[in-house]
């Protein structure tokens, strides 16, 4: 029995419905004892991103009058569980990504000021960036954000994982919303979905730089 | 927590934020709509879930987009052969996986593999569920599981700039 025959099998070795060869064959065969344990850190890993986005808040605004308008609830807020669900859904900020709904060019501005001596950027300049503007801004603020996080990596290690998680998965998140708004120019949900992304990156930047202030909200 | 997951799971399985923020709308609707049929016989959080993995795939046959395919369904890489030498470890995950890299990954799957993953190993649901669901048996069901694994093995290392994982 070889490695590649054995592919079919890891599935249901997996599943605990290994046949005996396969059992023999993984007990000597470093290679595809290592494959398994990298299937088993895909499924370990994958329950952890069921709850990863957060819908922005317009969005239970809209569902919210969708169901009164069709006759679905009867007052606003909702009461019993409902109100319960409702209440839910609103804004409320989790733990590492405290609301904090500054917008992110100035953010960005505070901190390419305050690693460069340049002054901030006017808050006029505070909305999506466009045209060759965006690229360079964007990779400023991606040198800022390396730049603070290996700073914090050295007084605080742990905190500094949190932030970088959380801006990883901010930036994925602006990536998948400019991707779509690529496809749909028009689209205001969109476009106002890609602003949430940003004002969700400006709370993470203004906590890293005042982490004692975000803890206090 | 609700709001979360199911936005989430609209998003992973349509990669398009309006189309994720229409069903969850439709879902929460039908959440209203249906809340008299709700019976207590699961806990509310499943039958929500179920509810809003039921609008999705509705909102994708729809639009004539297959939520399982026959031709992901056969091996798609047996006549590509073994890509490397055999014998020695290859732990490329090296025991945990970036949650950013396993979004892209998915993002990244063929769709009836992602459906497949998304269903079992993100949301918890069992091969019987999942073929009830997509419309398949519970042998295809788990035979996509794991060829989605072992694709999204493949895609994790190449976003380790490692290459092609394949056997």
């Amino acid at each position: 029995m070889d490695c590649w025959n054995l592919r079919r099998e890891l599935g249901a070795y997996l599943e605990g419905e290994a046949s005996p060869e396969l059992v023999a064959h993984l007990e000597h065969c470093r290679y595809c004892q290592s494959i398994v344990e990298d299937l088993r850190s895909i499924e370990r890993a994958a329950p952890e991103i069921a709850e990863t986005f957060e819908p922005r808040p317009a969005l239970w605004k809209r569902v919210e009058n969708a169901a009164y308008a069709e006759g679905l609830v009867r007052e606003r807020p909702f009461s019993g569980w409902l109100h319960d669900l409702a209440r839910e859904w609103l804004p409320l900020p989790a733990p590492a990504l405290a609301a904090a709904y500054l917008v992110v060019l100035l953010i960005a501005g505070v901190i390419i000021g305050f690693r460069t001596g340049a002054p901030p950027l006017p808050p006029q300049r505070a909305s999506i960036p466009q045209s060759g503007t965006q690229v360079d801004i964007a990779a400023q603020l991606t040198n800022a954000e390396q730049t603070m996080l290996a700073e914090m990596e050295k007084s605080n290690p742990e905190a500094s994982q949190v932030y970088r998680d959380n801006l990883a998965t901010v930036n994925y998140y602006i990536d998948l919303c400019q991707r779509t708004l690529d496809q749909d120019p028009g689209n205001p949900d969109v476009r106002n979905s890609l602003e949430q992304a940003y004002t969700g990156k400006s709370d993470l930047l203004n906590a890293m730089l005042d982490p004692d202030e975000m803890g206090s909200r | 927590m609700h709001r979360r997951r199911v936005y989430s799971l609209c998003l992973r399985m349509t990669s398009n934020t309006a189309e994720a923020e229409d069903l969850t709308q439709e879902a929460f609707l039908q959440l209203f709509r249906k809340i008299a049929t709700f019976r207590g016989e699961s806990a509310f959080s499943t039958w929500l879930h179920r509810l809003s993995v039921n609008v999705v795939l509705m909102h994708l046959r729809r639009k004539g987009l297959p939520v399982t395919s026959l031709e992901e369904a056969s091996e798609p890489d047996e006549e590509e052969g073994p890509k490397k030498d055999f014998g020695g470890p290859d732990n490329l995950l090296a025991g945990s996986v970036d949650r950013v890299n396993l979004e892209r990954a998915i993002e990244r799957l063929p769709r009836g593999y992602r459906m497949v993953f998304i269903l079992h190993d993100v949301e918890g649901y069992e091969h019987n569920e999942i073929a009830e669901m997509l419309d398949c048996s519970i042998g295809n069901s788990k035979s996509q599981l794991h060829k989605a694994r072992l694709k999204m093995r493949d895609l994790l290392h190449e976003s380790r700039g490692g290459g092609t994982a394949r056997y």
